[in-house]
C-alpha cells in the first residue's frame, strides 16, 4: 500500500461522506448505489479503503457535522465493513455491512419515493456476495457457514419492506432473485415457496411490471424449481419465458437458461440443433442428444455416466436419465423400420430375439424377461402402439403410427 | 355504625334466641349470640366494628363504616349466617371440652356487650371456626401426616390454651382477626394464635384458589376435607363457589379456607342450629358429611382434631362445600376485617407463620400449612378492600346456606361422627371455645398489631403502596410482600428496632400483580374509599348468576345469593369472568368444586401460583409436583429472604431447606427471580436445579446458556447394571442411574445377543442411545449402537425408529467416526429412493457418493434399486430384491407391494390376450426358491393367485389348464385394495399385533 498522508485520507473520507449526503439530497438512486457497492472493487472505494485503514478515527468526521452525522448509523458501519473488506476479513464485513444495511433499511422504509431503489439492489447484492465471501471464509477456516443463511433472513426482511402497496414494489422481484439464489446455493429450495407465492399470488404485483432482468432471472429459477418437480410442460414454459426475454448480448446467462431448458424439451420430445449446443458451449448434451437420435442405448448411458457429476450437480441427471425409454423407443422403431424394408407385411411383428440381439450388439446384456419388460413399459407409457403376445414372444405393433411422437408432451407416467 | 344499627337488631332477635335460638335461627340469632358473647362491651364494638375499625384504626375507618353498610343491607341474611356459624361455635364451645363453655362465656360476653357487633361477632366466630376448619383443612393439605400432626400438636398446646387452636382458627379468620383480635386480646392475648390464625387465613388467601383448591381443596375433601366438609355444608360450598368464582379467583380461594372454618364453626352450630337451617340445605350437607368422615382420621387425635372432627363430622358430608362455604365467610371476614389491619394482623401472623413455617420441623407441619394460609391471608388482604363487602356478603349468603345446610350436616355429622369429639356439637364446640379463647389472643395480637406497628413501619408500608397506588394488581402483590417482611420483622423480634424508614422497598414481581389483578378491589385505599355499597352493587348481579347456577342452594340461598349477586356487577369482576364459569362448573360438581378453584386459579392461578410463591406456600410442596415446589420455594424464599441474616431463621431455614434439597441451591436464583414471572422463575429454578446436579453452578443462573460449560455438566455415569429399561428423561439425569461406557458396551453385546423380542431389544437401545447422550459419548461405541438399532428397525420395518438412528448415524460418519458406511449409504439411498421420493433429495445423495463408495455392492445395489424404480422396471426390481446385500431387502420389502402393482397394471395394459400366472409369479417375485424347489415354486404361484385375486384381476384357465391373466378384462379392474391390515392411524407398521407378530 502506498503511503497515504493523513491530509489525504481526510480528504477523501470527507469527500465520500459528502458525495454520501449529496446523494441524499438530490435523491440521487444511482449515485448512491455506487458509494455502496463494496464488492465492485471500485477504484474510489479502494481508495477510501485505505484512507479508512489509515485515518482511523473516521467516527469523528461523521459526528462533526451535522451533515454527516445523521447518516452515522449507515456510513459508520460501512466503514468498518469497507476497512474489512480491504484488509482480507470477510467475515466482519459481512457482519458491518448487514449493520449499514439495517439502518439504510430503517431509513429506507421512510421514504416515500422509490428513488433509493437503485442502491437497495447494490446492497441486496452485496448482502449475498459477502456472506458467500464470508462463508467461505468461515469454512476454510473450519468454522460452520451461517453468513449466507443469515443474509436469506435479512433479505426476506428487505422483501417484506418492499412487498407492500406503492412504488417500491418494483424492487421485490429482484430481491427476490436474490433470494433465490441464496437458497439454491444452500440447497434450501423450499424456502423459495414463500416468496413465489407472495409474487404469484400478490395482486399489488403485476408481473410484468417488474424489471425485464429480474423477470428473465425469476422466470429462471422457478424453471429450474420446475424441472426439480419434473413438471415439464410448466418448466418449458418459464425457461422458454426467460430465454426468450434475456437480453442476446448475456451469453453466459442464455447458457445457463439453455443448460436446464434442453433437458426438459428432450424430455418432451424436442431434439436442439447442434449448432446451438456448440454455441452456448453445451457439448456435454451433444452425445445425449445423438444418442436419442440414433436409439443408442450405449451412447447415452456412457454421456450420462460421463457427465455424472455435473449433471446430478446442476439437478438434470433423473431428467436426462427418463430418456431413457425413448431411446428404447427409437430403438425399436428402428428395428421396425429395417423390418418393414425387408418384409413390409410382418413389419408389425417385431420378435423379442430381436430387440435383445440388437441390444447385445449395443453390448447391453439384457435376457429376455427384462426386454419382455421394457417394451411392456413402452407401451404402457404410449411410446409404442400396440400389444406383447407373452406365448409367441412378439411385439405386435400398431398398423397406424406405431410409435407416436411427444410432441412437446411428456412421458406418461 | 350502621353495621351497628343492623346488627343490634339481628342482635335483638339473636338475643333471644340466645344460642340456643341461634341454632334454631341460624342468621339472626346466631349472629346475634356470638356477636354478643364474642365481643363484649368495648370490643363488641371493636368487632362490629372489626372490619370498619380495623381498617379505620389501621387504614381509614370510613371504609369500615361502608362496609358496615353493605352489610347491613345484607345483613340479615349474613347475621343469620354469622349468627348460624356464631350459634355453631357458640354450641361448639358449650359442647366443646371444657374450655369451650369458657369461651362461649367470654364470646357471650363480647356478644352481648355488642349487641349489634354480636352478629359480628358471631360472624367472627363462625369465622373463627371456619379458621380452624381451615387449619385443619390446612393441615391435610399441606402434607396430610404434618400437618395433621402439627395440627394434633397444636391442637394440643392450644386446646390447653384453648385459645390457640381457636386462636388459630380464629388467625385464620385474620380478616376477622381485627375484629377478633380485640376481643381475642382481652380474652387471651395468645400471640401465636393471632399469628397463626393470621397465618391461616392469608395462607388461604394466597394460597387463593390455586393452591386452595389444588392441594388444600383436595386434601380437605379427601383427608380434611371432612372436617372441612363437616364444617361447611354443601351448599355453602356451592354458594361460595359461585361467589368466589365469580368474585375473586383469588380471594374465593381465601375465602373458601375461611369459608371451611366457618363451615365448620357452622357445622358445630348446625349442632344446635342445624335443624332450622337443614332444610334447605339437607343435600349438600349430606354429602359434605360423608366426606367430613374420612377427614376426621386423618387428624390426629388431639384436641384439634378433636374439634375439627366435630366439624367434619357435623360438616364432613359438605366437607367441601364446607371449605367453599368457609372460605367464603372466611373472606367475608377478611374482607370485613379492615384490610390495612389484615394485612396488619396478616402480616404479624405471617410473622408468626413464616416462624411456624421455619418451625415446621415439629409443628412444622401446622406451621407449613398455615404459612400457606399466611400467604393466602395477604392476597386477601390485598383483594380485600373490594372484596371484604362481597364476602362478607357472600359469606352472610353464604353462611345462611351453609348454616341450614351445616344444620343438616350438624345433624347429620353429628349422627354420624359427633360422638366422640362432638358429643357432637360440643367437641366442635370446644374447638371453637378454645378458638374463641384464642381469638381473643388473637385479636389482642391484631390490636397489638395496629397499634403496635411502629409509625415508621406504617410508613414504609404506605411507601410501598404509594408506588402502587394506581396498580391494585401490584399493590395487592405488594401487601403480600408486606406482609412476609412485617411477620418477618416480628419473628425477629425486629418490627420495632427496624428502621424502617430506611428499609429498602421491595419490588413486586409482575406476575404478582396480576395474579392480584382480579382484586381491583386489592388497594386498601380503594377499599377505604369504596363504599361497600358499591361493592354490592356490582357483585349482585354475579351473585345471582352464580346463584343459580348453583344446583344446591336453596331457595333461601338463591334469594340471599340473589342480592349479593346483583349487588355484584360484572363489570368489576369482568376479570373474574374466567373464574365464574370455573365457579360454575364447580358448583355444578361438589367434587369438581375443588377442580375448580384450581381451574380458575390456574390461568390466574399461575400468577396466583407465583404470589404464593412469593410469600408463603410451602406446604403446597409436599402433594405438588415439581413445579409446585418451585414455586413453593420460590415463595419460600422470597418470604424468608429478609430472614435470612437471622440465626434463628438460619437455623429453620436448614432444617426446613432438607426437605427441598435443590432449595438451597436455587436460593439465589429464585431471589433473582422473584421479581420475574413465575414462568420464568420456574424456568429457570429448573434449569438451575438441573445445574444443580452438576453441583457446580450455583450461580449458573445468571449465565448464559451458551456460556456453560457443558463438558463441566456431562453427567459420568455410575450405573452397573446391564440392562435398563427406557424412561423419557423428564430432568437431569441422574448419575446413578447412567451406565458407563464399559457397561454400555455390555449392554449392546448383551442385546444385539438377546433371543428377546424386537420390542424389548428396542427398549434396551434407546436406553442405552439415551445413557450415550446423556454422557454425550461420540465414537465408535456410538455408531455402533446406532447401527445395531437402526439394522434391528429395519428388519421389522420400523422405519420411525430407523430414520432417527439413520439421521444420528449421517451426523456420525461426518465426525468422521468409523461404521459400516457404505452399507447406511445403500441404506439411505433406498430409503429416499423408496420411501421419502424427494428428487432433491436423492440428486444431492447420490452427488455425495464417492466413486470408492460407488464401487460398493450394497450402494451399487442400492443405485440399481432406483434406477429400477424410476423406470418402472419391475423385472429387475425383483431380481435386485431377491440378491439384495445386507439389509437392503428390508427396506425393498416396503415398497414391493407398490411395485407389484405397478406390474400388474403395466402388463395388464400391454400384454395380449393373456398372460400365465406362473409366468407373473416367477416376475414378480412371488416364488422365493422356484428354481431348487418345486414345492416353493407352487406355494409362489398361490400367493401370486391370491394377490392377483386380491387386486381385482381377471383370471381365466386356458385349455391346457394353466392360469391365466386376462389383461384386457383385467386392465380395467385392477385396484390397490385397502390394506386389510390397515389401522385407524392409517399406518399398518404400528398394529400391535402384526408388530408383534414380526417382532417375536
Amino acid at each position: 500500500m502506498a503511503y497515504l498522508s493523513m491530509g489525504e485520507s481526510h480528504r477523501r473520507i470527507t469527500d465520500y461522506l459528502n458525495r454520501f449526503a449529496d446523494a441524499i439530497n438530490y435523491q440521487d438512486g444511482d449515485s448512491l448505489a455506487r458509494l455502496f457497492s463494496v464488492s465492485s472493487d471500485s477504484p474510489s472505494l479502494l481508495s477510501l479503503a485505505d484512507a479508512l485503514n489509515v485515518f482511523q478515527d473516521a467516527n469523528r468526521l461523521i459526528k462533526q457535522s451535522e451533515k454527516f452525522s445523521q447518516f452515522g448509523e449507515v456510513v459508520a458501519p460501512f466503514f468498518r465493513s469497507l476497512q474489512c473488506y480491504r484488509l482480507g476479513n470477510l467475515v466482519d464485513a459481512y457482519g458491518a455491512f448487514e449493520k449499514a444495511s439495517n439502518a439504510f433499511i430503517q431509513e429506507f422504509r421512510n421514504w416515500e419515493s422509490g428513488w433509493a431503489l437503485e442502491a437497495l439492489y447494490v446492497i441486496a447484492y452485496e448482502i449475498r456476495v459477502l456472506a458467500e465471501r464470508a462463508d467461505r471464509e468461515l469454512a476454510s477456516n473450519g468454522k460452520s457457514p451461517e453468513k449466507l443463511k443469515g443474509a436469506g433472513s435479512f433479505l426476506m426482511k428487505v422483501f417484506g419492506v418492499l412487498a407492500g402497496k406503492g412504488p417500491k414494489r418494483v424492487g421485490a422481484l429482484y430481491v427476490t432473485c436474490q433470494l433465490f439464489k441464496i437458497y439454491f446455493k444452500l440447497g434450501t429450495v423450499n424456502l423459495c415457496r414463500s416468496v413465489i407465492r407472495s409474487i404469484e399470488t400478490a395482486r399489488i404485483f403485476d408481473f410484468e411490471e417488474f424489471p425485464i432482468r429480474d423477470k428473465v432471472t425469476y422466470m429462471y429459477y422457478t424453471g429450474r424449481l420446475e424441472v426439480l418437480n419434473e413438471n415439464f410442460p410448466a418448466a418449458d414454459q418459464k425457461l422458454s419465458y426467460a430465454l426468450t426475454h434475456c437480453c442476446l448480448s448475456k451469453e453466459a446467462n442464455i447458457r445457463m437458461i439453455l443448460k436446464y431448458l434442453i433437458p426438459v424439451k428432450l424430455s418432451i420430445g424436442i431434439l436442439p440443433k447442434k449448432q446451438l449446443l456448440e454455441n452456448y458451449d453445451l457439448v456435454e448434451y451433444n452425445n445425449i442428444v445423438e444418442a436419442l437420435k440414433r436409439g443408442d442405448l450405449r451412447l447415452l448411458r456412457s454421456a450420462l455416466q460421463e457427465n455424472e457429476d455435473q449433471f446430478l450437480r446442476s439437478g438434470v441427471y433423473l431428467v436426462l436419465e427418463k430418456l431413457e425409454l425413448q431411446v428404447y423407443q427409437r430403438l425399436l422403431k428402428k428395428i421396425y423400420i429395417i423390418q418393414k424394408q425387408k418384409d413390409p407385411s410382418k413389419a408389425h411383428q417385431v420378435k423379442l430375439e430381436v430387440i435383445v440381439k440388437a441390444l447385445k450388439w449395443l453390448e447391453i446384456e439384457m435376457d429376455l424377461d427384462e426386454v419382455e419388460c421394457i417394451v411392456a413399459i413402452l407401451i404402457y407409457k404410449n411410446l409404442m402402439k400396440g400389444y406383447f403376445a407373452h406365448k409367441s414372444k412378439v411385439v405386435v405393433l400398431s398398423k397406424q403410427d406405431p410409435f407416436p411422437k411427444l410432441n412437446g408432451k411428456p412421458v406418461a407416467s | 355504625m350502621m353495621n351497628q344499627g343492623v346488627n343490634a337488631q339481628t342482635v335483638a332477635a339473636a338475643d333471644p334466641n340466645s344460642l340456643e335460638s341461634r341454632y334454631a335461627i341460624n342468621a339472626s340469632q346466631g349472629q346475634a349470640q356470638s356477636y354478643l358473647p364474642s365481643a363484649p362491651g368495648s370490643e363488641a364494638a371493636s368487632w362490629t366494628v372489626h372490619k370498619v375499625e380495623g381498617y379505620l384504626s389501621q387504614d381509614g375507618v370510613p371504609a369500615n363504616a361502608s362496609y358496615q353498610h353493605v352489610q347491613q343491607p345484607e345483613p340479615h341474611t349474613q347475621n343469620v349466617q354469622d349468627g348460624s356459624y356464631v350459634a355453631p361455635l357458640s354450641s361448639s364451645s358449650s359442647t366443646g371440652t371444657a374450655s369451650a363453655p369458657q369461651d362461649y362465656n367470654s364470646y357471650t360476653s363480647y356478644s352481648n356487650t355488642t349487641d349489634p357487633y354480636s352478629a359480628y361477632s358471631g360472624y367472627y366466630n363462625g369465622y373463627q371456626q371456619q379458621t380452624n376448619n381451615q387449619y385443619s383443612q390446612q393441615q391435610p393439605n399441606p402434607s396430610y401426616s404434618q400437618p395433621v400432626e402439627a395440627y394434633q400438636n397444636t391442637g394440643a398446646a392450644y386446646q390447653p390454651n384453648s385459645s390457640f387452636q381457636n386462636t388459630g382458627s380464629y388467625a385464620g379468620t385474620a380478616s376477622y382477626s381485627t375484629t377478633y383480635y380485640n376481643p381475642g386480646n382481652y380474652q387471651t392475648s395468645g400471640g401465636y394464635p393471632s399469628s397463626g390464625y393470621n397465618n391461616q387465613p392469608t395462607a388461604w388467601n394466597n394460597g387463593s384458589y390455586a393452591n386452595y383448591t389444588s392441594y388444600q381443596y383436595p386434601n380437605y375433601t379427601s383427608d380434611t376435607s371432612s372436617a372441612y366438609s363437616s364444617v361447611s355444608a354443601p351448599a355453602t360450598y356451592q354458594q361460595q363457589y359461585k361467589q368466589w368464582p365469580e368474585y375473586y379467583s383469588q380471594t374465593e380461594v381465601t375465602c373458601a379456607p375461611g369459608t371451611e372454618h366457618l363451615s365448620a364453626a357452622s357445622n358445630s352450630n348446625h349442632g344446635s342450629s342445624l335443624p332450622t337451617v337443614s332444610g334447605g340445605y339437607p343435600t349438600p350437607t349430606n354429602q359434605i358429611q360423608p366426606q367430613s368422615l374420612p377427614p376426621p382420621p386423618p387428624l390426629p387425635p388431639p384436641s384439634l382434631t378433636p374439634t375439627w372432627r366435630c366439624q367434619p363430622g357435623g360438616a364432613a358430608s359438605g366437607a367441601h362445600d364446607n371449605y367453599w362455604n368457609q372460605p367464603a365467610p372466611s373472606f367475608q371476614t377478611h374482607l370485613a376485617a379492615p384490610t390495612q389491619p389484615i394485612y396488619q394482623n396478616s402480616l404479624d401472623s405471617k410473622t408468626s407463620y413464616e416462624n411456624f413455617q421455619e418451625l415446621k420441623t415439629a409443628p412444622q407441619g401446622l406451621n407449613s400449612q398455615y404459612p400457606v394460609v399466611h400467604q393466602v391471608s395477604q392476597n386477601y388482604q390485598s383483594t380485600l378492600p373490594t372484596v371484604p363487602s362481597f364476602d362478607a356478603r357472600r359469606v352472610s349468603k353464604l353462611q345462611i346456606p351453609t348454616n341450614p345446610r351445616i344444620a343438616s350436616n350438624a345433624a347429620l355429622g353429628i349422627a354420624k361422627t359427633e360422638k366422640d369429639s362432638y358429643a357432637a356439637n360440643s367437641a366442635p364446640r370446644p374447638a371453637y371455645i378454645s378458638v374463641s379463647v384464642q381469638k381473643p389472643n388473637d385479636n389482642s395480637n391484631s390490636f397489638l398489631q395496629p397499634t403496635m406497628l411502629p409509625k415508621s413501619l406504617r410508613g414504609y408500608v404506605e411507601r410501598a403502596f404509594g408506588r402502587y397506588k394506581d396498580d391494585d394488581a401490584k399493590r395487592a402483590a405488594c401487601e403480600a410482600y408486606m406482609k412476609d417482611i412485617i411477620t418477618e420483622a416480628r419473628a425477629d423480634g425486629t418490627l420495632y428496632t427496624r428502621d424502617w424508614d430506611s428499609e429498602p422497598l421491595f419490588t413486586v414481581p409482575d406476575s404478582l400483580s396480576i395474579n392480584i389483578q382480579t382484586p381491583t378491589h386489592a388497594s386498601i385505599p380503594n377499599y377505604n374509599k369504596s363504599p361497600v355499597r358499591r361493592s354490592k352493587s356490582r357483585w349482585e348481579p354475579l351473585a345471582e348468576e352464580k346463584m343459580l347456577e348453583k344446583p344446591v342452594s336453596a331457595s333461601n340461598e338463591i334469594g340471599k345469593y340473589g342480592s349479593w349477586d346483583r349487588k355484584l356487577s360484572l363489570q368489576t369482576f369482568s376479570g373474574y369472568s374466567a373464574t365464574k364459569d370455573n365457579s360454575l362448573s364447580s358448583f355444578r360438581f361438589s367434587g369438581p368444586q375443588q377442580r375448580t378453584p384450581s381451574k380458575s386459579a390456574q390461568r390466574p392461578m399461575k400468577r396466583q401460583r407465583i404470589v404464593n410463591g412469593t410469600g408463603l406456600t410451602n406446604n403446597d410442596d409436599d402433594a405438588s409436583s415439581d413445579s409446585d415446589k418451585e414455586q413453593s420455594l420460590t415463595a419460600y424464599y422470597s418470604g424468608a429472604m429478609a430472614l435470612a441474616n437471622n440465626p434463628e431463621e438460619k437455623k429453620r431455614r436448614e432444617s426446613r431447606s432438607k426437605r427441598f434439597d435443590r432449595g438451597q441451591g436455587h436460593r439465589p436464583d429464585i431471589n433473582y427471580f422473584k421479581p420475574k414471572n413465575a414462568g420464568p422463575a420456574n424456568l429457570y429454578t429448573r434449569r438451575a436445579s438441573a445445574l444443580m446436579l452438576s453441583k457446580s453452578f450455583d450461580d449458573s443462573a445468571n449465565q448464559a446458556v451458551e456460556d456453560i460449560d457443558w463438558d463441566a455438566l456431562t453427567v459420568k455415569g455410575t450405573c452397573q447394571e446391564i440392562e435398563k429399561r427406557f424412561l423419557r428423561l423428564t430432568s437431569a439425569p441422574d448419575p446413578s442411574t447412567v451406565r458407563p461406557e464399559d457397561v454400555l458396551e455390555k449392554a449392546l453385546l448383551m442385546v444385539q445377543n438377546s433371543q428377546k423380542n424386537y420390542l424389548y431389544k428396542c427398549d434396551q437401545l434407546k436406553s442405552i442411545r439415551q445413557d450415550i447422550t446423556v454422557q454425550r459419548i461420540r465414537n465408535q461405541l456410538t455408531v455402533k449402537v446406532y447401527e445395531t438399532h437402526a439394522r434391528l428397525a429395519m428388519e421389522v420395518g420400523d422405519l420411525a425408529e430407523y430414520n432417527q438412528c439413520q439421521s444420528q448415524l449421517q451426523i456420525l460418519y461426518s465426525e468422521g467416526i468409523e461404521g459400516c458406511l457404505m452399507e447406511f449409504a445403500a441404506y439411505n439411498l433406498l430409503c429416499v429412493i423408496l420411501h421419502s421420493n424427494n428428487k432433491k433429495d436423492l440428486l444431492t445423495s447420490m452427488s455425495r457418493l464417492t466413486p470408492e463408495a460407488k464401487e460398493d455392492d450394497a450402494v451399487k445395489h442400492a443405485l440399481a434399486v432406483r434406477a429400477a424404480v424410476t423406470s418402472g422396471n419391475y423385472v429387475t426390481f425383483f431380481r435386485l430384491y431377491k440378491s439384495a446385500p445386507n439389509l437392503n431387502t428390508c427396506l425393498m420389502d416396503l415398497y414391493v407391494e407398490k411395485m407389484r402393482y405397478k406390474a400388474a397394471v403395466c402388463m395388464s395394459k400391454s400384454y395380449r390376450p393373456t398372460v400365465p400366472i406362473s409366468y407373473i409369479a416367477q416376475i414378480l417375485g412371488f416364488s422365493n426358491a422356484a428354481d431348487e424347489n418345486g414345492e416353493t415354486e407352487l406355494s409362489g404361484l398361490d400367493e401370486c393367485l391370491e394377490w392377483l385375486k386380491a387386486h381385482g384381476a381377471s383370471l381365466i384357465t386356458d385349455n391346457t389348464g394353466e392360469m391365466q391373466l386376462d389383461a384386457k378384462a383385467s386392465s380395467s379392474t385392477l385396484y390397490m385394495p385397502e390394506p386389510e391390515d390397515a389401522v385407524a392411524h392409517g399406518d399398518s407398521s404400528l398394529a400391535v399385533n402384526d408388530f408383534l407378530a414380526r417382532t417375536t
